[in-house]
């Protein structure tokens, strides 16, 4: 099915929660909101489920528009962060509940039941209640049941997040898979990015109720259109330099301050004439190790984070983060030079917060 | 909370002393109604023969009455057994169906005037109802005077002045504010996301309130019911006031009747019909203590 | 914009107006039995409506009630005899009582002070007419009443009959051991709920029980005992089910809410003054109505309320 959003608003007793939203999301495709909390995620969702009313604006499925279409006529199935599963009936009664329902017989429902548990790997638990699983087999269930109806759109409120990490990690490819097979349209939200750039097709960011992007995941990581975007986006966040753009001899340089001074390349030059001082972005892998460079600085503090090491150091007043391969066993105090890969620099207007780069 | 610790044994036992002799009077009533059920008769908390001889005349005679019409005057101890268990069941399932409808849509539906009927209840809950009463008779009288509803209904008679059902209602109004506002609170505890499911899994807002909601509100359903049927069970004003003849209303009406009558001599029979109707009530009150606590005190805990 | 199509509407009324149906009964029931009695209450305390006019015959007369009510001999007596019984069962039991017994059960071990808040219930359980009895008998004179064998003969007064002899007293008693334990429910939970080292700290500067009682807990449980007190103040001014059981209002215990009760359904001459009998209660409906408001703002019950999160 296909769903366009057309400046959804929603305000609460005056308060607006989700302002002037335009999305559209094609057929089968997987669309994750991903903002910070309070953000307004929840409430769109809610909005296209229909248990909220938009304030303003439209909802439109597959160009019809359902604004006010009760959410058991919209053809939908949802998974809830709370699992919400009926507490008082088994596992079996709460997948065919929908069914029960539509009053299907009953060899159907036990046939679908039984399809529906198969994918998810749940037949050995129809007969329990839900207070007697794990939060990974309930929230199994939880798909399950949105999944037995063969809806024509998936809601996903922040299904994994009260789940443990590794779970995350498995639950989050086999959702991805899952809907790749079924090829059913799907909205997931949540607040962790590396969710979000991991499953979805498109990524729209919000922030306060405004939509800040909706685009690929690749393109929100390497150009990101606004400064919000910039820091919300990657892991560990990207570093922001206040710098001054100053140009000689045909080659434009970014002045940081504290004598560093980087020279910007023609790809990466701003297109735009700024309108108040400039930010520069530079994300922490994309600035390497180089004892060769004049840029020499000191280590403040050694973070591990798994796979690399976060180093955080100081030039002046200026506190740079990169990353570095924790095989080089660095201490802290060391002294190490450092080079920017310049290719990947971002610039930024600090007034409009937009991106000088890319429009 | 921490004990009192001191080392002197008597300012120890101090705060017991005074709590016995504080619920003295309880502690003296409940064991008066035992023993005189038991007794011929009482001197005090003594049982005594007709001829006054002290600890003698322990007797079962007194439960006479659940057969023998004429210790009752006259009354049928069995029709007013059952009169009272149709008040204290009708008002149960009344109020408990009643406030669960009317305490789901303040909790959980958007409509206008919400904020309106939440304060009614409220204004309604702490508002004295019993100078109601003498008004309230009118309204029955009025009823009575509607046809099949006023008093054309088998069992309990119709709705009217002078019917069971007429009881129940007024029982019902007079419980309704503590009732909606009970299960209001209970609602407003249950997952959004629970009922969202449902919504969307195709369920109307009935089918939901029935289906899911309401299994998850037992224990507010359970205390409410306790409540009620207790209530109903002792409810003494509203029968004594609205049914004309005392002896064939109620378990209360009939022992108010008696009381009224008796003289300290035959107390025996009181006792043992007060006995007869506290039972239940105790049975239910030992075994639900913890829900009837929240209820008792009005459910307004924590609003202070 | 592309032209749009818009969904069949499922929506019927009937969907929309649900929440008219959830609340019927109730709306129903509080219409039949508290709006039309406010209503009949008023409307009748303006007419001459008794037994003898019955329902046909009566007339219009105005305030007349009300001034019956001003001038009438009696009015001085039950107005005193309902202001001193309310004051003192208040002040004693419902407040007095309540504050002491949760006091003293919340500092004893947990078990026994269970089982004397549990005790101290049951008069509220009990049957209103089987507690009244026991009463009664405790009261009654010798040889039977427990009173009199227990502590007025050993002590060597004369025996007699305690209910009609302290007849004030006794429906204080009756009413003030049901009341004091709404007080005790409530004052309890309160004083559970100050917070665990503020009342350590005050054991460890040694503050005496009293000092503790007097500059930790009572500040605490302010509202609590605020609360409690406007709320039985009313009821107690309303309420005579216990004394109509224990004295019917004779030995000079016939509370104003009584008095119209008698007036109005229930006298020994069959004459049931409607009219005067509703003005009566129209005098504690009103005080009723008006207090139920002030408790509401008071205490701020509407800010309890949270908005639905569905709106279908
Ligand atoms: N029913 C409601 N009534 C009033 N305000 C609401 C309601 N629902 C949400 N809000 C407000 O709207 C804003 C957006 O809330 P929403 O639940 O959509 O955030 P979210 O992006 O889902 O956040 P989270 O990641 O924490 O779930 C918040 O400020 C919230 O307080
Ligand atoms: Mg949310």
């Amino acid at each position: 099915m296909q769903v366009e959003l057309v400046n959804l608003t929603k305000k609460f007793m005056g308060v607006t929660a989700v302002n002037r939203i335009n999305i559209d999301i094609k057929d089968g495709e997987f669309v994750a909101f991903l903002g910070p909390s309070g953000c307004g995620k929840t409430t769109t969702l809610l909005m296209v489920a229909g248990i909220y009313k938009p304030t303003e604006g439209d909802i439109l499925f597959d160009g019809v528009r359902v604004n006010h279409l009760p959410p058991k006529d919209r053809d939908i199935g949802m998974v809830f962060q709370s699992y919400a599963l009926y507490p008082h009936m088994s596992v079996y009664q709460n997948l065919v509940f929908s069914l029960m329902l539509k009053k299907r017989p009953k060899t159907e429902m036990q046939a679908e039941a039984q399809r529906v548990a198969d994918i998810m790997g749940i037949g050995h638990l129809l007969d329990r209640k839900p207070g007697q699983l794990s939060g990974g087999q309930q929230q199994r269930v939880a798909l399950g049941r949105a999944l037995i109806k063969k809806p024509k759109l998936l809601l996903f409120d922040e299904p994994l997040s009260n789940l443990d990490a590794r779970l995350r990690i498995s639950m989050r490819s086999e959702i991805k898979k899952l809907q790749n097979s079924l090829g059913i349209t799907s909205i997931y939200v949540t607040h962790d990015q590396i969710e979000a750039m991991t499953m979805a097709d498109r990524i729209a960011v919000i922030k306060n109720g405004v939509l800040q992007a909706y685009t690929e995941p690749e393109e929100l990581h390497d150009r990101p259109r606004t400064l919000f975007i910039a820091e919300f986006i990657g892991n560990p966040p990207m570093n922001l330099f206040d710098v001054r753009l100053e140009d000689s001899g045909g080659k434009m340089y970014a002045n940081l301050g504290e004598g560093i001074k980087l020279e910007i390349p023609p790809s990466r030059k701003p297109k735009v004439e700024p309108r108040g001082s400039v930010k520069m972005g530079i994300r922490p892998q994309d600035i390497i190790i180089d004892n060769n460079s004049d840029l020499r600085t000191e280590i403040l503090l050694i973070e591990p984070m798994g796979r690399d090491d976060l180093i955080v150091c100081r030039v002046g007043n200026i506190e740079i983060h990169f990353l570095v391969d924790p095989v080089l066993k660095l201490k802290r105090g060391d002294s190490v030079g450092l080079k920017f890969d310049m290719e990947k620099a971002q610039f930024f207007d600090t007034e409009t917060e937009k991106s000088l780069l890319w429009q | 909370m921490k004990e009192i610790r001191s080392r002197n044994p008597f300012t120890r036992s101090l705060p017991y002393i005074l709590l016995v002799v504080l619920s003295l009077p309880i502690i003296l009533g409940y064991l008066w109604i035992l023993v005189s059920t038991f007794s011929t008769r009482c001197y005090g908390l003594i049982p005594v023969d007709q001829q006054g001889n002290y600890f003698k005349g322990l007797t079962l005679s007194n439960w006479a009455f659940l057969y023998d019409k004429s210790k009752t005057l006259n009354a049928s101890i069995w029709l007013l057994t059952l009169n009272t268990l149709i008040i204290a069941i009708g008002l149960t399932v009344g109020v408990v169906l009643v406030s669960m409808m009317a305490g789901y849509a303040l909790s959980r539906i958007k409509f206008p005037g919400r904020k309106s009927f939440l304060s009614l209840t409220l204004i309604l809950h702490s508002f004295p109802s019993v100078t109601l009463l003498i008004a309230i008779y009118f309204v029955l009288r009025w009823i009575a005077s509607v046809p099949v509803i006023g008093r054309g209904i088998p069992l309990i008679g119709g709705f009217g002045y002078n019917t069971l059902g007429g009881v129940i209602l007024v029982s019902i109004a007079l419980q309704l504010p503590l009732g909606i506002w009970l299960m209001k609170g209970f609602f407003d505890n249950v997952s959004w996301d629970l009922e969202r499911a449902a919504l969307i899994d195709g369920c109307s807002r009935w089918r939901t309130w029935w289906q899911i909601m309401v299994p998850q509100i037992k224990p507010g359903i359970a205390a409410l019911s306790i409540f009620s049927f207790m209530e109903g069970w002792k409810s003494f004003l509203i029968p004594y006031s609205f049914m004309t003849s005392q002896t064939k209303a109620t378990l209360s009406t009939l022992l108010n009747e008696m009381l009224s009558e008796t003289s300290p001599v035959n107390y025996g029979t009181l006792a043992a019909v007060g006995l007869y109707q506290l039972i239940p009530v105790l049975v239910f009150y030992i075994f639900t203590q913890k829900y009837l606590l929240n209820i008792f005190a009005g459910g307004v805990k924590g609003t202070a | 914009m592309k032209e749009k199509k818009e969904a069949t509407e499922t929506k019927k009324l009937s969907t929309r107006l649900e929440w008219f149906w959830f609340l019927f009964p109730s709306l129903l029931l509080i219409v039949l039995f508290f709006f039309l009695p406010v209503i009949i209450t008023i409307f009748v305390s303006g007419t001459n409506m008794s037994s003898s006019t019955g329902f046909n015959n009566w007339k219009w007369i105005g305030l007349d009630n009300y001034k019956m009510i001003a001038i009438h001999p009696e009015t001085p007596k039950h107005l005193w005899l309902t202001v001193k019984y309310v004051a003192v069962t208040l002040v004693f039991f419902n407040v007095g009582m309540a504050l002491v017994i949760s006091l003293i059960t919340t500092h004893i071990s947990q078990g026994a002070g269970f089982f004397f808040r549990a005790l101290w219930l049951l008069p509220r359980i009990t049957p209103t007419v089987i507690y009244v009895m026991m009463w009664k008998f405790l009261g009654a004179n010798a040889p039977y009443g427990v009173i009199n064998q227990l502590f007025v003969q050993p002590l060597g007064f004369t025996p007699q009959d305690w209910v009609p002899a302290a007849s004030f007293l006794f429906i204080v008693l009756v009413n003030g051991y049901i009341g004091a334990s709404f007080g005790m429910i409530i004052f309890t939970s309160a004083i559970e709920a100050i917070p665990k080292d503020i009342m350590i700290a005050s054991l460890v500067d040694g503050a005496s029980f009293m000092q503790r009682v007097r500059y930790v807990i009572l500040p605490y449980i302010k509202w609590p005992l605020l609360f409690v007190t406007t709320y039985q103040t009313l009821s107690l001014m309303t309420s005579f089910e216990q004394i109509l059981v224990l004295t019917n209002g004779e030995f000079n215990t016939e509370v104003w809410s009584l008095w119209a009760y008698h007036r109005a359904l229930n006298n020994y001459w069959g004459n049931f003054q409607w009219g005067f009998g509703n003005a009566l209660a129209a005098v504690l409906v009103v005080i009723g109505i008006i207090l139920g408001i002030i408790y509401m703002r008071y205490f701020k019950f509407g800010e309890l309320v949270q908005e639905p999160k569905i709106e279908t």
